[in-house]
C-alpha cells in the first residue's frame, strides 16, 4: 500500500483545487466502501441482501438506488451468490455514469462501452436494459482485461451483450448507436490506496498529458460513431484537470455540448482554469456542468470512502 | 444446421427438456456460431455487428456442439435459474461439496432420466451436470466451485 509521504506528493498539486485537502488526501489512502450492486436480471434484490446479512455482512441501502447497498465489509465476491451472479461488487460512485447514460433511453438498438473491461459499468447498463431492445457492445483492447469482461457476462447471465476487441480510437462504425460509455484509461490516482510506492511515484513524471492524448482521440471516435443528438457519458478515475476538463473542453471543441451531470453524491463542479507548473489551463464555461466527486465530502453520509470519480455528460450535436 | 433450425431446437430442449417456460425461453434468439449456440436476446438485429473481425461474442453460450448433438453449459442453469422446472437435481451439502471439490458425486437414484440435469443446493442452480450410473458428473466454474466448498464447509 501507498505510504502517506509518496501520495501526498502526488497529491499536493491539488492543493489549492479540491477543498478540505487533508481530508481527501486520507480518503485516498484508505479503500472505498464495498457497494452490492444486485443483479435484477435474476435475483430481487430484498432476498440477496437477506441472505448477505444472514451471512454476517452489515449491509446499508444506497438512499438513491433501491438494488444497491454498501458496506465496509470484506469477502463479498467469495460468497456463493457472487458466483453465481446475483449480484456485483464495486464502489458506490461507480453505480452513476450508467444512470447519467440511461437516464432517457436511446432511440438506436446499440450502446457502446468503449472501454469495457472488467465489465462493471457495461454490466450495469446490461441490466438496465434487461428484456429492452437493445443490444450493448463492450469493447476493450486489453486481452487479459477481456477474460474478465466475459467471466462477468456469464456469472451475471447477460445475453445482450457483444463483445469486442477494438482499440477504441479505431473502433469500427457499426450505425444505429445514440448512447456511449467511455470510462477512459487514466492515471487512476483514485486507485492510490492499492498502489504500491513504486507505482505512485510514476505519477511524480506527470503522465497525464500522454492519457489525455488518448482520451482525447477516443472522444473525438465516440464523436464519429454516434449518431447526432447522442449521448457520450464521459469518466475517469483521476482529479488531474488535464484528463478530466481539458477533455471535455476539446470535446466541446468537437461539436459536443455539455450536459448537466445530476450527481446524487455530494460533488464539485467542473473547473474553467487550472494553473500548474506556471501554465494556466483554461476550458469552456460549460465544463462548470461537469461533476468531481470526491470520497471526503461524502464520508459523513456514507461511513467511509464512495470512490473518487470525474464525469461528464456530452450530447452530440447535429 | 440451418439458423431456423437451430433456433427450434435449441428451444425444444429448453421447453421441453428442462421445462422453461416458453414466454422465458422466447425472450431470446438462439444462434450457432463458433463451437457453440449462444443464447441473445429476440428482436434486436445483430447481423451489422457479425461481420466485425474482432468480435468475440454476441450474448452467452448455452450449448456447445457436441458428437451428440447440443450440450447444455453451465450458462444455461445460470441463465433460466428457477424457471427451470424438469431435468433438475436438488443436492445437499454433501453432494455439493463433493461436486465442487472432485467433479463427481453418487447420488443413487433421482428419479430422472439419464442425462443432462440442472443441478440445484439451496433452491438455485450452481451447474449442469451429467447424469448416469448413480453418478452426477460437473464440470463448474473454478468461481463457483471454491465458494461452494467454502460454503459447504
Amino acid at each position: 500500500m501507498v505510504s502517506r509521504e509518496v501520495a501526498e506528493a502526488v497529491l499536493a498539486r491539488y492543493r489549492d483545487l479540491v477543498p478540505e485537502f487533508e481530508g481527501f488526501v486520507e480518503s485516498l489512502l484508505s479503500r472505498p466502501l464495498r457497494c452490492v450492486r444486485v443483479n435484477t436480471v435474476k435475483a430481487d434484490p430484498g432476498e440477496v441482501a437477506e441472505e448477505l446479512v444472514s451471512s454476517g455482512f452489515e449491509l446499508r441501502r444506497v438512499p438513491w438506488l433501491g438494488y444497491a447497498f454498501y458496506t465496509s465489509a470484506e469477502g463479498l465476491g467469495k460468497h456463493l451468490l457472487h458466483a453465481l451472479g446475483y449480484y456485483y461488487v464495486e464502489d458506490v460512485a461507480s453505480l452513476i455514469p450508467p444512470l447519467l447514460l440511461l437516464e432517457e433511453l436511446g432511440r438506436q438498438p446499440y450502446v457502446i462501452d468503449m472501454a469495457a473491461a472488467p465489465g462493471g459499468k457495461c454490466t450495469h447498463i446490461a441490466q438496465i436494459l434487461h428484456g429492452k431492445p437493445y443490444l450493448v457492445v463492450a469493447n476493450d483492447v486489453d486481452r487479459r482485461r477481456l477474460d474478465a469482461l466475459e467471466s462477468n457476462i456469464d456469472r451475471l447471465g447477460l445475453c445482450n451483450v457483444a463483445v469486442t476487441a477494438y482499440d477504441a480510437r479505431r473502433f469500427p462504425r457499426i450505425g444505429g448507436c445514440d448512447r456511449i460509455m467511455l470510462d477512459a484509461p487514466c492515471s487512476s490516482e483514485a486507485l492510490l490506496y492499492e498502489m504500491s510506492d513504486e507505482d505512485a511515484r510514476v505519477l511524480l513524471r506527470r503522465p497525464y498529458s500522454r492519457y489525455r492524448r488518448v482520451q482525447e482521440a477516443m472522444v473525438r471516435r465516440a464523436y464519429e460513431l454516434l449518431e447526432p443528438g447522442g449521448l457520450l457519458v464521459y469518466c475517469v478515475c483521476t482529479v488531474a484537470p488535464e484528463e478530466a476538463e481539458a477533455v471535455v473542453d476539446y470535446a466541446v471543441r468537437l461539436g459536443f455540448k455539455v450536459r448537466d451531470a445530476k450527481v446524487p453524491l455530494r460533488h464539485e463542479r467542473g473547473i474553467e482554469e487550472w494553473r500548474v507548473d506556471g501554465e494556466t489551463l483554461r476550458f469552456d464555461p460549460s465544463v462548470r456542468r461537469t461533476a468531481r466527486i470526491y470520497p471526503h465530502l461524502n464520508l459523513e453520509e456514507y461511513g467511509g470512502s464512495v470512490g473518487c470519480l470525474y464525469v461528464a455528460v456530452l450530447e452530440r450535436g447535429g | 444446421m440451418r439458423p431456423e433450425r437451430v433456433d427450434r431446437e435449441a428451444l425444444r430442449i429448453i421447453t421441453e427438456e428442462f421445462g422453461v417456460p416458453g414466454e422465458v425461453a422466447r425472450a431470446y434468439a438462439y444462434v450457432a456460431r463458433g463451437d457453440g449456440v449462444w443464447a441473445v436476446p429476440r428482436g434486436v438485429d445483430v447481423s451489422p455487428l457479425s461481420g466485425l473481425g474482432r468480435l468475440l461474442r454476441i450474448g452467452v453460450r448455452v450449448f456447445r456442439w457436441s458428437g451428440e448433438g447440443l450440450r447444455p453449459t453451465n450458462n444455461l442453469a445460470y441463465l433460466f435459474d428457477r424457471h427451470v422446472r424438469k431435468r433438475v437435481a436438488e443436492v445437499g451439502a454433501k453432494v455439493a461439496r463433493a461436486l465442487a471439490e472432485k467433479g463427481y458425486a453418487r447420488v443413487g437414484d433421482l428419479g430422472v432420466e439419464e442425462g443432462f440435469v440442472v443441478v440445484r443446493f439451496r433452491g438455485r442452480a450452481i451447474c449442469v451436470a451429467r447424469y448416469g450410473r448413480g453418478f452426477l458428473r460437473a464440470d463448474m466454474p473454478a468461481a463457483v466451485a471454491r465458494a461452494l466448498a467454502s460454503s459447504t464447509a
